[in-house]
């Protein structure tokens, strides 16, 4: 099956049609930028976009990834998103291993709602968890970029 | 500037790239330093063994390498997120006098967390916790960077060594400094003989003096400076104008990475395409806590896997081969392991009756069963028992749950053994117990610890039990040779902590009808002792065989340190004992009831976490404090009472109450109709002050607004100390308001974030920080901004109309009532 990933299209084996794409992503691309937190689609540190929906990749069978395209941190980063500068503007992180998926979230967030309120914010951000507790600035980064 | 101790003394030298390197060695070995960051009254902690052990070894090497135009800052501290490499390295930009606008392109964190030389001076061993990074730090490197600004100062040394040395000999005072001359000359060869391995290799030691030294290495010295200079550290004479210490726009060097996906944590080392050999592990253990599994046979594993590209073996096994820690399950994806072990037949299970019996409402009962026990302990009085049976005495019982630590990476451990070297890719809180434990289990001497980014902690990482499982694996002959990485799935994660202990505090209290003064405090705090558990055969017990010497010896080395040092674990009645109170109180008892065996609760597994016990006696005392103020308004009651006190902090606790006051006043339009609650607590030699507004919505409290006043001394990375304020009073908030785990039949219930949750983005308030101006040295802040975010919740939950006061967390409210 055919799967684009970050703007190169890949064949990816048959077998992986059921294997959850944080796997195939992390173990088979060898891209270490997605994150694994729980596996459960609870944490949101594994969100990466597909067809620019942000999605939990780490309970996304492969085989529906199949002909869509899939953008991890990388490939934003590699697109010069301007939620990266914003983020580091705010400093952001803390420990950081949420923040690739907290990112995904939030830029999928406003390529839908380009100027959120508030309460889009907490809508949309409340799937991501942050045990470092960085809410304050992602929203902060959201809303004054 | 603090002033320099009689024994420290600075050493130079130059690494194999020319780099100039400068490091200090503070204190003798063995001198602690208490939570305030004095040195402690060492008497008790200079014992010969403890001398012995660490003859020879360079305590401390904090260090500046002046490597062509970049200023290398040698961090020994992990960094999980609580900023240590910013506050290192903004120490010495500070005495370099590089500005903000020149610190992120001259000064460079480089990770020493590797390197075992590095000891934390307060537990004298390498370990990341405590809030104890630039508590210890401070001193050494202020003075490290200092010396090197000396050196600096006013044009090339060539023709101002004297102004230079004159530089440094105003700031430390002459004698003193000749005395470091001497010291640093006689020391050098030894100091660049334990620099001999990796970053600083084949140090050039020519020199028989200091001065000769300076001579023969002038051109050296002068060149990297030169190059210092040349990208814009201004070199003058010290002013009052700080230039990076307590500035608000100096970046966090590590966040770029962070962000763009690039920073390798543990989860992350050794996945790479030019590594594909690489294995990976998760390991089945048994459901109960603490449980053993029966040793499989042969033909449960045969069965277990018919890949022969998968390994399914045991780990942990005892020596008569009954049992075992579990079964871990080796392939070439982690996906593939963890659906194997998840697929296993079920695992015989060797549990003792009291761990299947383990109920935490029984743990609860216990804890209950123990008030006012013969075996209590007191470890503070005051003028007097109080008196508990007297007109205007409240006592209240408030109660605390287990609590996971929830780290956002899970645990995990990437080991390699090839011929004699075992390495580790590894984030941990506690480095010298992982090799401990490697060296135990191998039998290797050459143990290498590769420092990764480390997905938080919160005191998970520093126990080892996952670092043995690892090790153990990739030391099995069926993988050995091979890199593995065992991963922890976030089940594991929850089922196999370590967790923060169920604690009962009970206080009665009694305050003048001024209320000026409490007259009488009775305070008892009814814990496990964490640090007798973690030393204890019981933590061990966990496992068997091999390992369980390999752990006892690591653990005991990490943990004995505590119980040498301490007559009485200093863990458990943190935050309740006299000199943690600020206000006037009279008749004071604080009683912590020991570790007892026996009984049923102190067969779960505990560790540290987060502020360990301030997060439960905080919760009491300044719940209390607000009981006590019955209708006074309580931040009013509270300064009244520091007031009188003789407290030595009762004047930085008045400055914060003060603050939190022109908070309210700041504000007050923007928090009307919500619910007002006030803590302040001191813990690691810091104050905390939360003042919270919030409101209840369908049963659901939504704390809105925050103000926060935080002294913790000098600050000297204001954004950092901000950073921790906010994530700080949001983990306490997790826990005021979320977390429980608990157990039924030797079980843990909790183990997906659905039913344990925490905090989420609509959780969290809008803040504002405040930090308190100071010129006494830093202290702590990871950690003292935990405790008072429970009860400044509490106390504004009890003020809501109807609701009652929460007496345990986390509080849930039903209908408009606490369930309690």
């Amino acid at each position: 099956m055919r799967v684009t990933l970050n703007g190169t299209t890949f064949d990816v084996a048959e077998g992986f049609r059921n294997t959850p794409l944080l796997w195939v992503l992390r173990e088979s691309f060898r891209m270490t930028d997605t994150k694994f937190g729980c596996g459960t689609g609870q944490c949101g540190a594994c969100t990466v976009h597909v067809d620019g929906m942000a999605r939990r990749s780490c309970v996304l069978p492969t085989g529906e990834v199949e002909n869509k395209q899939v953008t991890t941190i990388k490939g934003l980063a590699a697109q010069n998103h301007p939620l990266l500068d914003v983020w580091e503007k705010h400093q952001v992180p803390q420990c950081g291993y949420c923040q690739p998926g907290q990112i995904m979230a939030a830029a999928a967030l406003i390529a839908k709602i380009p100027n959120p309120s508030s309460e889009d914010v907490d809508t949309a951000m409340s799937g991501n968890i942050c045990r470092c507790g960085t809410y304050p600035r992602i929203k902060r980064a959201i809303l004054e970029r | 500037m603090s002033e320099l101790n009689r024994r420290d003394f600075v050493a130079i030298g130059f690494c194999a790239s020319g780099a100039l390197v400068i490091g200090c060695k503070p204190r003798r070995p063995g001198a602690g330093v208490k939570d305030d960051g004095e040195p402690e009254n060492a008497d008790q902690t200079e014992a010969g063994a403890l001398d012995g052990a660490t003859a020879g070894t360079f305590e401390q090497w904090i260090g500046i390498a002046a490597d062509q135009d970049v200023v290398s800052v040698f961090v020994d501290r992990v960094e999980m997120g609580q900023g240590t490499q910013t506050m290192f390295a903004s120490i010495v930009a500070e005495e370099l006098r590089i500005d903000s606008a020149n610190f992120s392109r001259m000064v460079r964190p480089v990770n020493a967390a590797n390197d075992l030389r590095f000891r934390n001076p307060q537990f004298l061993l390498q370990v990341t916790g405590f809030s104890s990074s630039t508590t210890t730090c401070w001193g050494p490197l202020e003075k490290t960077a200092l010396f090197a600004s000396g050196l600096l100062a006013d044009g090339p040394l060539s023709s101002t060594l004297a102004d230079g040395q004159a530089a440094v000999a105003q700031a430390f005072g002459n004698d003193l400094y000749n005395n470091r001359l001497r010291q640093a000359a006689a020391t050098l060869r030894e100091a660049f003989a334990t620099v001999g391995k990796g970053e600083c290799k084949n140090l050039r030691v020519g020199a028989t003096s200091f001065k000769d030294l300076l001579r023969t290495q002038r051109p050296a010295i002068e060149a990297a400076f030169r190059a210092i200079r040349a990208r814009g550290a201004t070199v003058t004479e010290p002013s009052a104008q700080s230039l990076i210490v307590g500035k608000n726009n100096v970046g966090r060097p590590d966040i770029r990475a962070k962000i763009r996906g690039e920073a390798i944590y543990g989860m992350d080392a050794g996945i790479d395409p030019s590594n594909p050999g690489i294995k990976f592990a998760r390991v089945r253990r048994s459901d109960f806590v603490q449980g053993m599994c029966v040793n499989p046979d042969e033909a449960f594993l045969a069965n277990a896997n018919k890949d022969p590209q998968v390994n399914v073996f045991a780990i942990g096994v005892d020596k008569d081969k009954k049992k075992c820690r579990g079964v871990a399950v080796v392939a070439s994806s982690w996906w593939q392991a963890y659906q194997i072990s998840f697929g296993l037949p079920p695992l015989g299970i060797f549990a003792q009756t009291y761990i299947k019996e383990l109920d935490d409402r029984k743990v609860s009962e216990d804890l209950r069963k123990l008030e006012g026990s013969q075996i209590a302990t007191d470890v503070g009085q005051n003028r007097g028992t109080p008196r508990t049976n007297i007109d205007g005495c409240v006592t209240k019982r408030f109660e605390v749950p287990f609590v996971p630590h929830s780290a956002m990476e899970p645990l995990n451990c990437t080991v390699k053994i090839t011929g004699s070297r075992c390495e580790l890719w590894l984030g941990t809180q506690a480095q010298e117990g992982a090799v401990e434990i490697a060296r135990q289990i191998t039998g290797l001497t050459d143990i290498v610890l590769h420092p990764v980014e480390i997905g938080g902690s919160f005191g998970r990482r520093l126990s080892a039990d996952f670092v043995a499982e690892a090790v153990e694996i990739a030391n099995h002959p069926s993988v050995k040779g091979q890199m593995v990485k065992l991963i922890w799935s976030r089940d594991d994660d929850f089922r196999y902590d370590y967790y923060r202990p169920a604690a009962l505090n009970v206080i009665t209290g009694r305050v003048t009808p001024a209320g000026d003064q409490i007259t009488d405090w009775d305070h008892q705090t009814i814990s496990q002792s964490i640090t007798t558990y973690l030393a204890s055969e019981l933590a061990l017990s966990i496992y068997n065989g091999a390992t369980s010497a390999a752990i006892t010896n690591a653990t005991g080395k990490i943990f004995s340190t505590a119980l040498t040092r301490f007559v009485k674990d200093p863990f458990t009645g943190e935050g309740g004992r006299r000199e943690d109170l600020a206000y006037n109180t009279d008749r004071f008892r604080l009683t912590q009831v020991p570790y007892r065996k026996g009984r049923g609760l102190e067969q779960v597994p505990i560790g540290y976490w987060r502020s360990v016990a301030h997060s439960h006696t905080a919760f009491a005392v300044e719940s209390m404090i607000d009981v006590l103020a019955g209708d006074k308004d309580p931040l009013e009651f509270r300064m009244g009472l520091y007031r009188t006190s003789q407290h030595v902090d009762r004047l930085r606790c008045i400055a914060i109450a003060q603050t939190l006051q022109q908070y309210e006043q700041r504000v007050a339009s923007e928090v009307k109709g919500l619910t007002r609650g006030v803590a302040i607590h001191r813990s690691f030699g810091s104050i905390v002050g939360y003042m919270v507004f919030l409101e209840l919505l369908d049963d659901e409290i939504r704390v809105r607004h925050v103000g926060a006043a935080v002294d913790c001394g000098i600050g000297i990375n204001i954004d950092v100390i901000t950073q921790q304020v906010e994530g700080g009073f949001i983990f306490g908030l997790s826990q005021a308001l979320k977390q429980k785990i608990t157990f039924r039949n030797g079980f843990v219930q909790e183990f997906t974030f659905l039913q344990c949750d925490v905090a989420r983005m609509r959780d969290a308030p809008k803040f504002q920080v405040f930090l308190m101006p100071s010129n006494q040295k830093p202290s702590g802040i990871g950690e003292p901004v935990v405790p008072p975010a429970a009860p400044a919740i509490a106390n504004a939950v009890a003020r809501l109309p109807g609701v009652g006061r929460p007496l345990s967390l986390p509080i849930r409210i039903k209908n408009g009532k606490l369930v309690t």
